[in-house]
């Protein structure tokens, strides 16, 4: 009978399907310590997941993926995190690749990326030619939408990373509660608007990115987000054309329309939409 | 550099084996120190890959010689398993688990996920009682701490698997 080593086990484990992996934590406290530790598990909370939850996973391929995403886990590093208008999220790697997400209708992936990124950076510690294989590795996978695909795909679980390299699981609700996320107002996606300057300064509702042309415009009068609910008719100063005002802004400027719009005195205001 | 040069390796125990540069391009760790430092002319020291063991990388490494996807080869835990890897996994437990670390050490992919493949196969469908059998490990949990345990990774999983 031979022992085996961590290595090994650790190689095996990286290797296996995730029920396996969480068979596994059961054999020995060994095994349970290499799973938590190296393959990231820690904390991982399977006792909430559904039956059914558990039963999907195991049946579909995303077992194989988040097996790719504990194995992975440990060796990513991001070196930032864009978020272009059109919401595709840029990635770059400390090897200056720069990578494209395609936009995720259901959850924040520029604040997913950060959760598992981080500020996490590769450990230099390591032996030379381990330290290399991470790199390779890291190269290799280039396609970072193999390790996202199943987060936002199946809309299951989301792993938040802290510096600490220990991960857990989160419903993806969960998730967005603890992030702070508040449901878009407009659109009926389970979609999430991440930044307070898309809140309409009168009524203080919250639109997402993706409705914010359509249904929120900035005052100029308020210097604020209105939201077209707060916005019954919609004005904008004939020569400043960018200079659009709420009703209120509207209402207020009568008699005063130099204070609000343009000074050359040649102005008037008519509706937009 | 011509494409017919030997590399000369020695085993943990001083075993030479000369074998062709394109089969030590097969480990990463050989064809970047060769890469790095050239051809010294002296052997090149493997010592922790003992001589049964650096026959059996090699000969993996000479069957896939002209394999184009050697490289490529992906990490899906659910791929086919080609025939004749399959048998050359028909080893040892041993053997299986020198081969892991000794593709490992010398960075060879393939060899390495083949290897480890083939121990997840072995444990997929084996309970945690036959998994301490098979690979001889004592259960150091005591019954409470096994029963955490059990209930921290939910009824089901254990249930169903």
């Amino acid at each position: 009978m031979v022992n085996i080593n961590d290595d090994v086990i650790l190689a095996v484990l990286a290797r296996c399907d995730i029920p396996t992996v969480v068979k596994c934590r059961t054999v020995s406290k060994r095994f349970k310590c290499i799973i938590e530790k190296e393959l990231a598990l820690e904390n991982a909370d399977f006792s909430t997941l559904t039956s059914r939850q558990r039963r999907n996973i195991t049946d579909s391929a995303m077992t194989r993926d988040f097996a790719h995403i504990f194995r992975r886990a440990s060796n990513v590093y991001l070196n930032g995190t864009g978020i272009s208008h059109y919401g595709a999220i840029r990635l770059e790697t400390d090897f200056a690749k720069e990578l494209h997400v395609e936009r995720c209708p259901r959850v924040d992936l520029g604040k997913l990326i950060q959760a598992i990124a981080g500020d996490r950076w590769l450990s230099y510690d390591l032996h030379p030619v381990r330290l290399y294989t991470k790199r390779r590795e890291l190269r290799e996978n280039h396609d970072y939408r193999t390790i996202l695909k199943p987060l936002y795909e199946y809309n299951w679980a989301v792993i938040m990373m802290s510096n600490d390299c220990r991960c857990r699981y989160l419903k993806v609700e969960e998730y967005q509660r603890e992030a702070g996320i508040i449901p878009c107002h407009a659109c009926d996606k389970d979609f999430k608007s991440f930044t307070t300057d898309r809140k309409c300064s009168l009524c203080h509702k919250e639109w997402c990115v993706w409705c914010r042309g359509v249904w929120v415009f900035q005052c100029y009068g308020y210097e604020a987000n209105i939201c077209s609910e707060c916005q019954p008719s919609n004005l904008k100063c004939s020569v400043e054309e960018y200079r659009e005002y709420c009703a209120q802004c509207a209402g207020a400027m009568v008699g005063k329309l130099d204070h609000w719009c343009c000074d050359t005195g040649d102005f008037k205001m008519e509706p937009t939409r | 550099m011509s494409a017919h040069s030997q590399i000369l390796l020695t085993s943990s125990e001083g075993t030479e084996f000369l074998i062709d540069r394109d089969i030590a391009d097969k480990s990463m760790l050989l064809k970047c120190m060769l890469e790095d430092i050239g051809e010294i002319g002296q052997a090149v020291p493997l010592p922790n890959v003992s001589g049964p063991i650096l026959t059996k990388v090699i000969e993996y490494c000479t069957h896939h010689r002209d394999d184009p996807n050697f490289l490529s080869a992906n990490d899906d835990v659910t791929a086919d398993i080609d025939e004749w890897d399959l048998e050359y996994c028909k080893v040892d437990q041993g053997t299986l688990y020198e081969l892991i670390l000794a593709a490992n050490y010398l960075d060879i992919k393939p060899l390495m996920d083949l290897t480890c493949k083939t121990v997840a196969n072995m444990i997929k469908a084996k309970s945690p009682e036959e998994i301490r059998k098979t690979f001889n490990i004592t259960n150091d949990f005591t019954p409470e701490e096994e029963d955490q345990v059990r209930r921290e990774n939910g009824k089901d999983w254990v249930d169903e698997h």
